[in-house]
């Protein structure tokens, strides 16, 4: 499991074979708000960046998270 | 009257009740929508049965709900985000008949033995009869079941009648001065009192409710010049989050009229900076409860510096005092409860008497908050003076989240305490000492694991820390204060 998978599995509290690429924040109950800001904040701290808003909002799914995570050049 | 009536009577077909994601919805479509669910509910349930609604904000939400209240049966509105086992308790507790759900939250009731109705469902009922042939409930009937926060067992059913929540919301519409030209950003969650008087408020002058995109509140940014709002409704934690991890300073609201607060205190410094960033819109600090159908005090934006702290005094139609245990007005300066009385205070708890008896008594609402009021009567809320902590806008007792932990063979000993967060105001603290020392991180892992599973997001503790022993009491109950004061310590 990578990074990104890794730090969703820990927020949101799941098994890790339910962390696949198509989790997403619409249809994950255990995704709400509160956890997308903590999934941000482990993210930046992880990697040491800063994530911009409109990427906050477009990381909608764990594999959207991970194409984005991928243009700040850290994976 | 009706809630149906109020909300929907004589409205604009043309104009648009609800924008923002879903595209726009007129108060045609709206009244339409509404008049075949209550035709449906009439024609299938009696007077005063209760039917749930589980939805995020969404014209499915508001359709479903007004058109249960014009049908004289009871909207239980339930949150989406609670766990499945606390909604499926709701649902059994309140006696519910049938559930309106969306389609994509329709996994969390499981197997369930009730008629369901989806956004597919409601779509396909029949063309309505005229609105008021099949009108049923008015005034003191109740219209609205809404839950406090908290876990299962401890959430109360608040029970509010037709004249409550009409009541309230007209309180709100003359002092806030909403008119039609208003359009609400809807960032808080319609099931949650202060939630559902923007919805209430918004629909009953003829204005806009904007749905913003939900995933994180920085979107707001955007959302509000798109849709043009007039006014923001939010908890401490949504300014919080706005000031903190978003530019929303550093953009121009041409249409913002004012932003409103309520939910919990926020810290002065804050105020002060959406003011002075905010250039010309007003910012209201209000308070609120549950049991009032929402909303208690303001105080107005013109005051926000002679009253700094303040929440205000009683919206038009309440009386609000702070008095002492016999009931008596207290001195400026001294300690009291804050009471309440007027149209909006609740039917009582649902089927819970002797709870109502504790906070509905000689004809006042007790609030259970202390506050002290100045010369001017002006009332300030005193810090905890019980252990409720207060997170991201939800109150709950710390015995809620021990009574998850503790249920693990592994924990002794267990207190859960509230300590400052800069974004959520206060975020709970598990203090805990294992049967075996040996236990250590695996266990915290594991009540980790157990919170995520039972509590809802902002119940679940921040931080868990182990310990040989927990500070006591003389009375052997876990010294709370001492608690609070090794939470600040990293």
């Amino acid at each position: 499991m990578d990074v990104i998978a890794s730090v969703f599995q820990e927020i949101l509290g799941l098994e890790p074979q339910e962390i696949t690429d198509d989790l997403a924040y619409e249809t994950c109950d255990r995704w709400d708000s509160l956890k997308h800001l903590e999934i941000v904040s482990a993210l930046e701290s992880r990697f040491g960046i800063a994530v911009e808003i409109d990427d906050i909002l477009a990381m909608e799914s764990v594999g959207r998270t991970r194409e984005i995570i991928r243009t700040y050049g850290v994976l | 009257m009706n809630l149906a009536d109020f909300l929907l009577g004589g409205r604009d077909a043309m104009a648009r009740a609800i924008d923002g994601v879903g595209g726009p919805v007129t108060y045609g479509v709206i009244a339409d929508a509404v008049a075949r669910v209550s035709t449906m509910v009439a024609g299938r349930f009696a007077e005063g049965d209760r039917i749930a609604v589980l939805a995020t904000n969404s014209a499915f939400f508001a359709t479903s709900y007004i058109g249960i209240a014009g049908a004289g049966c009871v909207a239980v509105l339930l949150d989406r985000g609670a766990p499945d086992d606390v909604l499926a308790e709701q649902i059994r507790r309140v006696g519910a008949r049938a559930v309106f759900v969306q389609e994509k939250a329709r996994g969390k009731l499981g197997k369930i033995d009730l008629p369901v109705f989806d956004e597919t469902a409601c779509a396909g009922l029949p063309a309505a009869a005229a609105m008021a042939s099949v009108r049923r409930g008015e005034d003191d009937d109740p219209a609205v079941i809404l839950f406090t926060s908290g876990s299962t067992g401890q959430r109360k059913g608040v029970l509010l009648s037709h004249r409550n929540l009409i009541a309230n919301t007209l309180s709100i519409i003359a002092y806030q001065e909403l008119r039609a030209t208003d359009r609400a950003c809807a960032v808080l969650p319609f099931h949650y009192s202060y939630g559902l008087s923007v919805l209430n408020t918004h629909l009953a002058v003829g204005g806009t409710v904007v749905l913003p995109r939900t995933m994180f509140l920085g979107a707001v940014v955007q959302d509000l010049k798109t849709h043009r709002c007039t006014n923001l409704a939010g908890v401490p934690t949504t300014y919080a989050i706005l000031l903190r991890k978003t530019d929303f300073l550093a953009h121009r609201y041409p249409d913002l009229r004012f932003v409103s607060q309520a939910g919990g205190r926020m810290p002065p410094e804050m105020v002060d900076e959406l003011r002075r960033g905010l250039p010309g819109v007003d910012v209201y600090a209000m308070y609120g409860q549950t049991e009032a159908s929402a909303r208690l005090s303001y105080l107005p934006p013109a005051l926000a510096d002679a009253k700094q702290g303040s929440i205000g005094q009683g919206i038009p139609g309440v009386e609000l005092r702070v008095v002492d245990e016999d009931g008596n007005p207290v001195r400026p300066g001294e300690t009291g409860e804050v009471v309440a009385k007027g149209d909006n205070v609740m039917i009582g708890y649902d089927g819970d008497p002797e709870a109502t008896a504790r906070v509905l008594r000689g004809g006042w609402l007790w609030t259970g908050d202390s506050a002290t009021v100045d010369e001017d009567g002006f009332i300030y809320l005193q810090a905890r003076r019980n252990d409720v902590i207060k997170s991201a806008g939800y109150r709950f007792h710390p015995q809620e989240v021990e009574d998850i932990i503790m249920s693990d063979p592994g924990v002794a000993v267990c207190a859960v305490v509230g300590t400052d967060d800069p974004l959520r105001g206060e975020v709970p603290v598990a203090f805990l000492v294992p049967v075996d020392r040996s236990f250590g991180a695996a266990l915290a892992g594991r009540i980790g694991a157990l919170a995520q599973q039972r509590l809802p997001s902002y119940m679940q503790p921040a931080r868990i820390v182990l310990r040989d022993a927990l500070p006591m009491t003389p009375t052997g109950k876990p010294d709370r204060p001492a608690l609070r004061a090794l939470a600040t310590q990293p």
